[in-house]
């Protein structure tokens, strides 16, 4: 005699182990700051190489529009100047990564715990 | 009225039964569209053609793009732009472009990859005169998070602008090349910070979507078609007053007119909405002690419930 109660959760459980299960259950082998900090620095390498391009390019039509000139060029002032635009990226990036990190880590904490109300009332339905 | 509903409910069922079959089919399509188009643009603009431009060559991306995430298909169609440069001899631009196409990918699509379908969405829209519709469909569905990958996608759109010249810069020999790209670097920088009409494009559909999306969390009767309806009226005024603040010129006539039809769409797909839900029929197996299970759950087909009622106890 098959259990419906029994078969609605475990169909329920089934359907969640196919879509959503396997990302949830990689981002959950992480604690939340360890998976927001992870994905953020990630990001932050792939920002640092891309302003690296931009402001090298930059850094390259000052030097060849001042060549004449170049032991009299300001190298300090545009290092500063780089390294503010530097700042103020990582920082931006940092915000909005974190937040929507965290935000993502959430859902999943929330849908792994549904997850495992779910086991744990099957638990519960197997043993009456 | 009743017909359109019987209609409505006659195409939810058929796409409930299909559904399986027609997502992949509507992706397939959409990506295989992408890619003709890009490579049209392509051909037009460097004037060769190579074995990226057949047709099977060109299916056969699009079917295996089906199965990948978006944020790998946009590198695919970089890849596609940055091989059709260099193919067609032009070193420098490959160069410049490919850099270039790096920098966005680092900077905006790393940011937000599940929203990267709309860095493709934004140019093919425009180029189908429907651009004011991403930004409505992106605030109510989506949410603030689709901005970054929407401005994305108009800077992509808006570079096109620019090719054409970068094509003309070349080097006469190879101790030329590092002079050629500074100029082209240079040209780049100058062109996209002077160009008004990508920053005031970018900054309107930005607003649209927070407001949108804003309005469309609030709770009153028929509340999604008000959203859309102040989406845009928002688009209208912005590059209206936009354009006078920014001295761009645009054509009035043509931001009114493509709202319009921009917000009759998106009240046709809210209105289709609701009853395709987000549930999908699954199969799923599992087996206990005693039976081994093979389950098909089709989800209930819910009556269209197009507008949130409240009501209110005195």
């Amino acid at each position: 005699m098959i259990n419906q109660e029994k078969t609605r959760l475990m169909t329920q459980i089934a359907m969640y182990e196919k879509r959503e299960g396997k990302e949830d259950r990689v981002t959950m082998t992480y604690f939340k700051n360890d998976f927001v900090s992870l994905k953020t620095f990630s990001l932050l390498i792939g920002v640092t190489v891309a302003l690296l391009i931009v402001l090298g390019g930059d850094f390259a039509i000052h030097v060849l529009d001042n060549l004449a000139t170049i032991t009299e060029y300001d190298f300090v002032g545009t290092g500063i100047k780089y390294l503010t635009i530097w700042v103020i990226a990582m920082v931006i990036y940092t915000v909005v990564s974190t937040f929507f990190n965290r935000l993502e880590y959430l859902k999943s904490e929330k849908r792994v715990n549904k997850y495992q109300r779910m086991l744990a009332q099957l638990d519960k339905v197997d043993n009456d | 009225m009743t017909k359109i509903l019987e209609i409505k409910e006659l195409l939810v069922s058929y796409y409930k039964e299909f559904e399986k079959y027609i997502n992949p089919i509507i992706k397939f399509v959409f990506l295989l569209v992408t890619l003709i188009q890009l490579n049209n643009y392509l051909t037009q603009l460097l004037g060769t053609q190579d074995i990226t431009t057949r047709m099977i060559v060109m299916v056969g991306v699009a079917a295996i793009s089906t199965f990948i995430p978006g944020s790998w298909y946009i590198v695919m169609l970089m890849g596609v732009v940055g091989y059709r440069f260099f193919a067609s001899g032009y070193l420098e631009a490959t160069i410049v472009v490919g850099l270039s196409m790096l920098v966005v990918y680092l900077l905006f699509v790393r940011l937000f990859p599940k929203m990267a379908y709309f860095i493709v969405l934004i140019p093919l829209s425009f180029t189908l005169n429907l651009g004011y519709v991403i930004p409505i469909i992106a605030g109510m569905f989506f949410g603030p998070s689709t901005i970054v990958a929407i401005g994305t996608g108009i800077l992509m759109y808006k570079s096109t602008d620019y090719l054409p010249q970068l094509l003309t810069m070349t080097s006469e020999t190879l101790y030329d090349i590092p002079d050629t790209l500074v100029a082209m670097y240079k040209y780049v920088m100058e062109a996209l910070t002077q160009d008004t009409d990508m920053v005031l494009a970018i900054f309107v559909f930005a607003i649209v979507v927070i407001v949108t999306f804003v309005v469309s969390q609030l709770e009153f009767d028929y509340i999604w078609y008000i959203a859309i309806g102040a989406g845009g009226l928002v688009n209208i005024l912005g590059f209206i007053i936009g354009a006078v603040m920014l001295e761009v010129t645009i054509s009035a006539g043509g931001v009114i007119f493509g709202t319009i039809i921009a917000v009759l769409i998106c009240s046709f797909i809210q209105f289709m909405r609701f009853s395709l839900d987000y549930i999908r029929k699954e199969k799923v197996q599992f087996e206990d002690e005693d039976y081994y299970y093979y389950v098909k759950a089709i989800p209930k087909i819910r009556v269209a419930k197009s507008e949130r009622e409240i009501k209110k106890i005195k």
